[in-house]
């Protein structure tokens, strides 16, 4: 391209085109965030962010790490990120074992695999809150799952006690993200020549050797990196805790905890301590999708010569 | 040395007599995740056309009832007109940032295209909470807090649904033969029109899958919009939660099969419109 100047017409024209988007991002995410960060540090219990509304300018800020130490050393924030990081792990691991077994029925299965994904897709169409919802009233006293242990086998004394508890939140979570794991691992296994299957078989292999010394190393990249995605995805999930994990004084999430400091900013807490917990999700969540890109990058490198990730 | 004769292939071996054979595992766990994505949204539809609140089995209505919907058919299409209100000014806002930077990404050669690359995910990497919370800081108490919570809930929605509207272009003019459209720029036609006259009718498939994910997104949104919210706005998710929180049970499920209907019935009829355009 010709150059005018120093910088081409063709360079000219993609920032223009990328502007609108660019300055979206930097205004409506990029600039809240440091500002978040930035008070994270703060000592002073003002209310606003810096740059947006606060009444001290940035010099008057006290800097301090309390907030983060506090996130790190009191009880209760603890069992907050166990929590988190505790049900993301529990999430990522089931959902890779179940996508492995749907993904690779769907994958060698053809002619099933529209109606499967068609099922599974539901849960990603349909918003979050009426799954959580129906997971709630599916389990609850009067659901069938109790009906049938307690009311007609009798195999328990009392109703099942779900809401509020670890297991719930898992349950829930494992409803809003099976979609994204099982076709992530359809793909996955589509990718996978069958005829190495056969060719291990024609040499005397069980199935069973066949699944665990062919095709899950082949597997094992792709294994890993859905693995970190549901674990990021998880991480940042707030409708099931909110609704299943029985509020503030259930089992409580990061982003639930950001959320109930939020609401009681008014009566306790400050808005530098929540920062400082917007700021350690972030943080995680940020080096999580990282984790991811290597992983993917160093696993796929051949079939992914210029494609946009 | 004696040559010895080759050992035989070992025969297959079944595997532990009492188990069922190994390969059972796969259609068992696919039909078990089928139960267990489709039994809930069952009880909520029954809870939902019962006529009294006991299911039978806890799953199947006792009596069929429309008496719920009918009662509450106000309130619900006042939260899909809500929803809507928001949803469309979010794709047609998402189309038209989004659109240029897909170009610009797959078209265009420039400094900073591999960190563009990376930023256009970045929305769907940050956590909803954190951005909405900063979103909550910029129009309530910032240099935006005058603006109208529905235009700064369009904005939050808008900006965790760009990447959704950008990759299926992205997709889908990496594909598109770069000829065409230097054949009608040397025809005589500006870069403007030659795009949307050779380009632009090609990409149409995967714009309305953009704008189906779009949709969806925007339509199942509960974080941002809760938290940007007035209590005059109330779309489906807002509605549904708050008539589960106040108790009212039944409700809460009547309006949730609605919104479901709702959003799996555009969005199928999206996607229908997509394989009907790609057959041309």
């Amino acid at each position: 391209m010709r150059k005018s100047g120093l910088i081409s017409r063709e360079t000219w024209l993609a920032w223009l085109l990328v502007a609108p988007f660019t300055l979206m991002l930097l205004g409506l995410l990029v600039a809240p965030f440091l500002s978040i960060f930035i008070k994270s540090f703060s000592g002073l219990a003002t209310f606003g962010l810096p740059f947006l509304g606060s009444p001290e300018a940035l010099g008057d800020m006290q800097p301090t790490a309390t907030h983060y130490i506090s996130i790190l050393t009191e009880p209760h924030n603890q069992a907050v990120i166990l929590n988190t990081l505790g049900i993301s792990a529990v999430v990522a691991t089931l959902l890779m074992l179940i996508g492995v077994g749907t993904g690779y029925y769907m994958a060698r299965h053809r002619s099933l695999a529209p109606t499967i994904s068609a099922i599974v897709t539901y849960p990603s169409l349909a918003p979050a809150v009426t799954i959580i919802f129906g997971i709630l009233w599916f389990m609850s006293p009067t659901g069938p799952v109790n009906h049938i242990l307690f009311q007609q086998l009798e195999w328990i004394d009392e109703p099942l006690e779900f809401t509020g508890t670890f297991t719930a939140i898992v349950v829930g979570d494992l409803a809003l993200f099976a979609t994204l794991a099982v076709r992530m691992m359809a793909s996955l296994f589509e990718m996978i020549d069958p005829a190495l299957e056969d060719a291990s078989a024609s040499l005397g292999a069980t199935e069973r050797e066949t699944f665990f010394n062919v095709l899950l190393p082949l597997a094992a990249p792709g294994l890993a990196a859905v693995w970190v995605f549901i674990f990021i995805r998880t991480m940042v999930a707030y409708v099931a805790a909110l609704v299943l994990g029985g509020g503030a004084k259930g089992v409580v999430v990061l982003p639930l905890e950001i959320f109930t400091r939020i609401q009681s900013l008014g009566i306790s807490g400050t808005m530098a301590q929540i920062c400082a917990f917007a700021v350690v999700l972030a943080a995680i969540t940020l080096a999580g999708r990282a984790l991811y890109l290597f992983i993917v990058r160093r696993a796929f490198r051949d079939r992914l010569q210029g494609e946009i990730l | 040395m004696v040559p010895e004769k080759a050992a035989p292939l070992p025969a297959p071996r079944r595997a532990g007599g009492f188990l069922p054979p190994f390969r059972w595992i796969f259609p068992a766990t696919t039909l078990g995740l089928i139960l267990f994505i489709i039994l809930p949204p069952i009880t909520l539809l029954s809870l939902s056309v019962n006529d009294r609140f006991d299911l039978v089995w806890g799953i199947f209505p006792a009596g069929i009832s429309f008496e719920l919907y009918r009662d509450s058919g106000p309130a619900i299409l006042r939260s899909v007109a809500d929803s809507m209100r928001i949803a469309v000014p979010t794709v047609l806002l998402s189309f038209l940032v989004g659109l240029p930077v897909a170009y610009a990404l797959v078209r265009l050669k420039f400094p900073g295209r591999g960190l563009l690359a990376e930023l256009v995910n970045l929305p769907l990497v940050f956590p909803p909470i954190v951005l909405a919370f900063g979103l909550m800081q910029l129009f309530k108490q910032g240099p935006f807090a005058g603006v109208s919570p529905w235009v700064a809930i369009v904005l939050g929605h808008t900006i965790v649904s760009l990447p959704f509207m950008i990759q299926p272009i992205i997709a889908a003019l990496q594909r598109v033969d770069i000829a065409v459209e230097d054949a009608a720029r040397s025809l005589g036609a500006g870069p403007l029109r030659a795009f949307v006259t050779t380009v632009l009718p090609v990409i149409v498939p995967s714009v309305l899958t953009g704008v189906a994910l779009v949709f969806a997104r925007s339509i199942s949104d509960f974080e941002i919009t809760l938290l940007l919210t007035t209590p005059e706005i109330s779309t489906m998710p807002i509605a549904i939660y708050q008539a589960f929180e106040s108790g009212s049970t039944r409700l809460g499920a009547a309006v949730a099969m609605a919104t479901n209907l709702f959003a799996v019935g555009v969005i199928v009829i999206l996607e229908v419109a997509v394989r009907r355009v790609r057959w041309w």
